[in-house]
């Protein structure tokens, strides 16, 4: 009785992970309409930086990309 | 790189540019000066920020060295820090190129690889957001169109005439998506007491192209450059007559730019 009633479930955990999944790369970060948190990091002349110092008076484009070195 | 080929251009615009990643001072540092790069690129080797802004790749192994790297995402941001557009590349070789941004995001005109092309009834200049092209590059492609005096097309909403068309040769490699149509206007034909939707004037349509890496797009790039051809059908009618429908071709010719897979010195890296 106890098998009967569980085995069902796998494929209904492998649907829900493969939402999950997808979700994860196709949501991932603040959307459109929300406010990004502030933050400060240092650029690459070792001045500290946050987005007031960054953006110009309409704004500011922001990459995230993976690695300048490969 | 195209970013700093149109800082001068953003920064005009009045929207500042900066770019993250898990990379040292020391290696951005040595980046920057290579590639001549001034706006600013962040450091942030503990992927603090990357995790705050929830754009972490998980699907990097913890013991992985290249575990930390964000999902490659663009963002817009309004001064409050609102996001106005957010761009999310499918890999890491793609990217909405900074001019693309301009073009359709800030009414940039400032554009490349201009042409135009004269028919009896109207006047098409072709030009794109950039001029130099690499794979994985999403650009945008604009057609601006300037009718005749008293000359109108019909707007693709319209039944029963010809209406404007854009296509676009299809060839491997390369990703068209689809053009954007300005708003059309009303026009009351009085003899057949018709509405018809029409553009008269000037007009701009605007899409993107994805242009491949330099192996899908095989022959197609010729000593360096890289032609794309398309087309613009229409049906032109003034106020005594409709004339034959006429095809324009349009075409774009990009430098093509390999990728630098230069890397920064072996003390620097990961």
């Amino acid at each position: 009785m106890e098998t009967s009633l569980r085995l069902p479930r796998a494929p209904l955990v492998a649907a829900a992970l493969l939402v999950l999944m997808t979700m994860s790369l196709w949501a991932a970060g603040p959307e459109v309409g929300e406010k990004i948190p502030d933050f400060e990091a240092v650029d690459q002349s070792g001045a500290t930086r946050d987005f007031a110092s960054l953006a110009g008076e309409k704004g500011l484009l922001l990459l995230f990309f993976r690695s300048a070195d490969w | 790189m195209q970013l700093e080929r149109k800082r001068g251009d953003l920064e005009k615009a009045g929207v500042g540019i900066a770019a993250i990643s898990f990379d040292s001072t020391a290696t951005l540092g040595h980046f920057a000066e290579r590639m001549n790069i001034s706006f600013a690129m962040l450091s942030d080797p503990e992927s603090k920020i990357i995790r705050e802004f929830g754009l972490l790749n998980k699907e990097v192994p913890k013991d992985h060295q290249f575990y930390g790297i964000p999902h490659p995402v663009e963002f817009l941001l309004a001064p409050d820090r609102t996001v106005q557009v957010k761009y999310h590349e499918e890999s890491y070789r793609d990217r909405f190129t900074a001019g693309r941004v301009l073009v359709r995001e800030l009414g940039s005109e400032s554009g490349a690889a201009r042409t135009s092309t004269r028919s009896a009834h109207l006047k098409v200049t072709a030009w794109a957001s950039d001029g130099i092209v690499r794979g994985g590059n999403r650009l945008a492609l604009v057609l601006d169109v300037d009718l005749n005096e008293k000359m109108h097309v019909y707007a693709p909403s319209v039944e029963g005439y010809i209406p404007i068309e854009w296509q676009m040769e299809e060839a491997q490699g390369l990703t068209h998506y689809d053009p954007e149509f300005p708003e059309s206007r009303t026009l009351h034909l009085p003899a057949i007491n018709e509405t018809v939707p029409v553009y008269e004037g000037s007009i701009r349509l605007v899409r993107d192209i994805m242009v491949g890496q330099g192996r899908a797009l095989g022959d197609r790039v010729k000593d360096g450059k890289l032609t794309i051809r398309g087309s613009l059908r229409y049906q032109a009618c003034d106020d005594r007559m409709c004339y034959l429908p006429t095809t324009l071709p349009v075409e774009w010719t990009f430098v093509f730019e390999e990728h630098d897979r230069t890397r920064v010195p072996e003390e620097l890296r990961r």
